[in-house]
């Protein structure tokens, strides 16, 4: 049996902001090298709305990779806690691809299952979690991602707690 | 603790007239009431209101500074020029003789033009400001992402306490409908249905006195312009905090909150069935499917059991036999074994439903092998006026069509229809 870790909101949202300011960052000296490297006839031109823009769109493509990492990590930890009730999840690339795909809209799905999932399993560890697939989906939909993951992170750590004394209650049950 | 009851068209003219502190006093009290009604079901959210309004308020003074940062840095002039300083010209030209060093002097001046430091030649020949819309665009993206992130913990709030007063209703034999959700999604939704109204009135409290700040700066009028951010920020909150509230779909969730708060106010007398973190669940599924549903006793048509008790007691004799009214349930058969029997559920005695006589009260025909020899019990719960219904068994139980998690108890509603297995037995729960 694998320890689960406690996970902590502050992390995540530190992490994601720290994501987004690199992405900024970077997308910044992009704007600095294309300007250097056309000798100033991008800047001539727009002055600072191209490395505005630049490390907006780099900022906005490169700020969901500490989130991919940090759902990657839950999503082994909610299969080592509902181990037994057949509802393994498809591989994470996919789900990625899928995600990208359709615009988000993947994502949105996958939560919802992850949390239905949880919740279905989590009488096993004597706790019963508040918030429904829907609750989570749709409040991760209007708060960036940020509700929805503060009640997932509190809802696992307190069945992490009791998953790593080994003491589940019941049998899985059957989804 | 004494829960009041409130008046939405008082709320919103009040609110209003006094500038959203009136609205802020009452949702001080409601919170305070919401806690002495889901006293022990550790969901209290961290902060009360106050910290959630000061997370939101934060959020609205770092937007509306961001705001007029960039109008005045766009309007007004270079980063130099507002900040009134050499600073920016120190860090500007060192930064520029570091370029000209590494790569040469025209790269530096067009770097300089670009992030606005530095006094270049582009600077004189194009003219102050437009070399600064970077720093414009930046800081009003902070403004963006503090108006986002701050916010989320006030809607959050009001999506937390939704959700305690439907799951603590139960307590109080009441059924709430809305959720956290459904208040999060009213306010959020119907917020950016007025999206176009709300930014239109945010414009009017920002743009004018960020431009007049602008043209304050651009003819070099340091202090007027100290004066002028000030009485800006004072002028444009009460217009912000009217404008939203006359816009924002707050209102629309606190029909909801005053109408459930409303009953809870009815039948709060001080005390509660005490939280059972396991329990307290009003079915889903059922509403779901039945959505305009409403138990019997919700609606007024549903009359209690009355059993006459003889009062053979000490002391009791001379009165003859008197009538005490005896709250219990009803568990039909409707399918299979038990098909035309009725069995009366006393309050707090579980009735087991399964093929083994020796743990079952309802003893169903061991010819179906689907049903566990203790499959099912079943409990009335006078308190509440429900059934507690737990699924003991290996092939399961549906409720109303969906199925019962093993093992946890959950409460239903009179009408329910609870099927064992593959569905060749079937109760009603009347």
């Amino acid at each position: 049996m694998e320890y689960i870790k406690e996970r902590k909101m502050t992390t995540f949202v530190l992490s994601s902001l720290a994501n987004f300011v690199v992405g900024l960052a970077f997308g910044l000296v992009v704007g600095i090298i294309a300007t250097v490297v056309t000798r100033g006839a991008v800047a001539s031109i727009t002055m600072g709305v191209v490395p505005f823009a630049l490390a907006l769109l780099v900022a906005f493509t490169t700020h969901n990779i500490y989130r991919t990492y940090f759902y990657y990590q839950l999503s082994l930890d909610v299969n080592a806690v509902c181990k037994g009730d057949g509802q393994e999840s498809e591989s994470y690339l996919l789900s990625c691809v899928l995600n990208t795909l359709t615009g988000g809209l993947y994502g949105i799905y996958w939560i919802y299952k992850l949390a239905q999932r949880l919740r279905a399993n989590a009488p096993r560890y004597g706790f019963k979690m508040m918030e429904t697939g829907k609750d989570i989906a749709v409040m991760g939909t209007f708060s960036f991602g940020f509700i929805s993951t503060y009640e997932l992170i509190r809802n696992m750590n307190s069945i992490a707690s009791v998953y790593n004394q080994g003491d589940a209650s019941y049998d899985a049950p059957t989804l | 603790m004494i829960i009041n009851k409130r008046s939405l068209p008082k709320y919103i003219l009040l609110n209003c007239l006094t500038l959203g502190i009136y609205g802020f006093i009452v949702n001080i009290k409601m919170g305070k009431e919401i806690d002495a009604l889901c006293d022990g079901d550790s969901e209290k959210p961290r902060f009360g209101y106050v910290g959630a309004v000061m997370f939101r308020g934060l959020a609205i003074l770092v937007a509306i500074a961001c705001f007029l940062l960039s109008i005045v840095i766009v309007t007004g002039g270079t980063i130099s020029s507002f900040f009134s300083l050499d600073l920016s010209d120190i860090i500007g030209e060192v930064t520029m003789e570091f370029v000209g060093d590494v790569f040469d002097d025209d790269i530096a001046y067009m770097l300089g033009d670009m992030f606005g430091l530095g006094n270049s030649s582009y600077l004189n020949s194009i003219g102050n400001g437009v070399a600064s819309y970077f720093w414009a665009g930046m800081i009003a993206l902070l403004g963006i992402v503090a108006l986002v992130v701050c916010n989320i913990y006030y809607r959050y709030w009001w999506y937390k306490q939704a959700n305690r007063l439907k799951l603590n209703a139960g307590r109080y034999n009441l059924v709430i409908n809305e959720s956290g959700t459904d208040n999060f999604l009213f306010r959020t939704v119907v917020e950016l249905l007025f999206l176009p109204l709300t930014l239109i009135l945010f414009c009017g409290a920002c743009l004018i006195p960020g431009i007049l700040i602008g043209l304050l700066v651009s003819t070099g009028q340091f202090n007027a312009f100290v004066f002028a951010i000030i009485l800006a920020v004072i002028c444009s909150i009460p217009l912000l905090l009217f404008g939203m509230e006359l816009t924002a779909g707050a209102n629309f969730s606190m029909f909801f909150m005053f109408k459930n708060m409303n009953r809870f106010a009815e039948v709060y007398q001080g005390g509660a069935l005490p939280f059972d973190p396991m329990g307290y669940e009003y079915y889903p599924s059922h509403e779901s499917m039945y959505p305009n549903y409403l138990p019997d006793y919700v609606n007024g048509n549903w009359k209690p059991e009355v059993q006459v008790v003889p009062n053979d007691g000490p002391g009791g004799g001379s009165d003859g036999p008197h009538t005490d009214v005896v709250l219990s349930g009803t568990l039909v058969g409707v399918k299979g074994t038990c098909a035309g029997y009725a069995f009366t559920l006393n309050p707090g005695e579980e009735v087991i439903i399964g093929k083994d006589a020796r743990v079952s009260s309802v003893v169903i025909d061991p010819a179906y092998k689907e049903v566990s020899r203790k499959h099912v019990g079943v409990m009335y719960d006078a308190g509440r006026d429900q059934y507690r219904v737990v699924d003991y068994s290996s092939n399961g139980t549906w409720a109303n069509g969906s199925r019962l998690t093993a093992g946890q108890p959950v409460y239903l509603p009179h009408g329910t229809e609870l099927k064992l297995a593959n569905g060749k037995n079937i109760f009603h729960l009347n």
